[in-house]
């Protein structure tokens, strides 16, 4: 039916949002979400291979047995996902079903979109000469994916996750298959969520308004940590976008480098899907925190 | 969600990807890189959709593995494209963006632009050549640079490009003034041969500005961002 009304009203439609504003909306939130449904798909094919291949056991033995230790090491081996940060959420949904402690699988989250060769190697294009902001940003994403790792651990059990009910118990071909779907139909609704608050925020806020403050230390910093979170860009392409900050001080560029990838309305979203919205309530506030002081720490020794 | 509705909803979503890879319309929002991707997942959710396709009319289908209600959304976008088939960012945001600084040079200084004839320049290029060393690569040269048009206050008008990183998301713009021809209408794509004003945009913040020689309409490219 309502593909049917869709074909029946598609020319009508077309001529009453002929509009500028409305036609730009709708181009970016089409962007965010044809950019991240592969990477999402990517991460839901590998999380369901990691819930079908990557027995509890083999786990346990790649994974150091302490977790204090094994936060760091899941931060570094955020390294090896080269991916936006859509596929991440599902990838540590799917390692704590497998057992993992989700303080664990946590800082991989954090850390997959931020360390790994891609995002550094577009960093170092978007600011050439400036060799320090890729270390910063890497030191700064790394440090902030373990500190959230271990207020997680210390928070234990107290911290409200909610852990989704396995997939359609299933074996075989017809499991995986029956996982990738359960898993992309929970975390894109979500995905589209946010890809509609930013392209809101990208279409109908100039990013200028935000020059008003650059003057101000603190300030610029706390405005840069906020536009990161509304805009909601890859972590591939937000170096670009901080480089074309000019107004503001390096410092600040490297909060809104931290802070995107980390946590951001898009991922808020698909946290909130994911692990439930007490626990997201939480988690959000945590990680933006955490980012801001960790950049603001490594950009004033380092930038 | 009924476990058949589930699979029209990924298998509408997988046609239209499929259906914005095949016809070229991604690059609209997207960088060209991306065309394999989307069709390998536009297929993938196609054949995602099979089996709750396959199952309608079985018994078991009311309690079947239930979904989120934000998974409605996932219709969104398809209809979108397929409602209102939103155009490549134009005019509109350029005009917005119009504070913002353009993308660094990726290159410390350039090499002196080809001798004879009238170089066609990206703007982006032009405005980074106006930058180095006083725009003296530029200097005296007759140009051509292509873009769309976009509007300023009293009259100025701008040959304009956007630049994208990953998708329409993190467009910024790069944008020439030209003076001494008449403003042609927004969002039209131009060609203008001119001459680069001696010191305009020579530091950052600045406006390049071009003195027009010739200004001739062209079709839209297939890739309208730099």
């Amino acid at each position: 039916m309502l593909l049917l009304a869709a074909l029946l009203a598609q020319g009508r439609l077309a001529d009453t949002l002929d509009n500028e504003a409305l036609g730009t909306w709708c181009t970016i939130f089409v962007a965010v979400v044809v950019q991240s449904t592969p990477f999402l798909l990517g991460g839901v094919l590998l999380s369901a291979a990691i819930s079908v291949l990557l027995s509890e056991r083999v786990l346990q033995r790649i994974v150091p047995r302490n977790p204090v230790l094994a936060v760091p090491v899941a931060g570094l081996a955020g390294i090896g996902l080269p991916g936006c940060e859509c596929a991440a959420v599902p990838v540590a949904g799917s390692l704590i079903r497998r057992g993992l402690a989700p303080a664990v699988a946590l800082t991989f989250l954090l850390a997959a979109p931020a360390v790994n060769p891609a995002v550094l190697v577009s960093t170092a294009v978007a600011f050439p000469g400036q060799p320090e902001m890729v270390l910063a940003r890497f030191g700064a994403s790394l440090l902030t994916a373990v500190a959230v790792g271990w207020w997680c651990l210390s928070r234990g059990d107290r911290l409200p996750l909610r852990r989704r009910p396995d997939p359609p118990h299933l074996h075989g071909p017809g499991r995986f298959v029956a996982t990738v779907r359960h898993d992309f139909l929970h975390a894109s609704g979500f995905l589209v969520l946010g890809a509609m608050i930013a392209a809101a925020v990208n279409t109908f806020v100039p990013r200028s308004v935000v020059d008003t403050v650059a003057g101000q230390a603190v300030v610029g910093v706390l405005t840069l940590a906020a536009l990161a979170f509304v805009v909601a860009l890859c972590s591939e392409s937000d170096a670009f976008v901080a480089a074309s900050l000019t107004a503001f001080s390096d410092t600040a560029k490297l909060v809104f480098l931290v802070v995107g990838p980390a946590m951001d309305v898009k991922l808020a979203a698909m946290e909130a899907g994911q692990f439930g919205s007490a626990f997201a309530v939480r988690f959000v506030p945590v990680v933006i925190g955490t980012a801001v002081l960790s950049a603001s720490l490594v950009g004033w020794w380092l930038l | 969600m009924r476990t058949t509705t589930q699979g029209l909803v990924l298998a509408f979503l997988g046609a239209v990807l499929v259906r914005l890879a095949w016809e070229g319309a991604y690059l609209r929002f997207v960088t060209e890189w991306m065309r394999w991707p989307l069709l390998v997942s536009g297929v993938l959710l196609v054949l995602l959709a099979v089996r709750p396709l396959l199952s309608a009319g079985q018994a078991d289908q009311d309690h079947a593995d239930g979904v989120p209600a934000v998974t409605w959304l996932l219709l969104l976008p398809a209809l979108v494209v397929f409602v209102v088939s939103p155009p490549a960012l134009g005019a509109y945001l350029a005009e917005r963006r119009a504070g913002e600084a353009p993308p660094a040079s990726p290159v410390a200084s350039f090499a002196p632009l080809p001798e004879g004839g009238t170089p066609v320049l990206e703007v982006e290029e032009l405005l980074w050549r106006a930058l180095d060393d006083d725009g003296a690569t530029l200097a005296g040269r007759s140009v051509e640079v292509r873009g769309f048009v976009s509007h300023g206050p009293d009259g100025v008008w701008y040959v304009t490009r956007m630049v994208i990183g990953c998708c329409a998301a993190d467009a910024a713009v790069v944008r020439v003034q030209v003076d001494g021809a008449d403003r042609p209408e927004r969002d039209r794509w131009v060609a203008v041969t001119g001459t680069w004003q001696d010191g305009t945009g020579v530091r950052a913040g600045e406006q390049a500005v071009l003195a027009a020689e010739s200004v001739r309409r062209i079709r839209t490219p297939a890739v309208t961002y730099g």
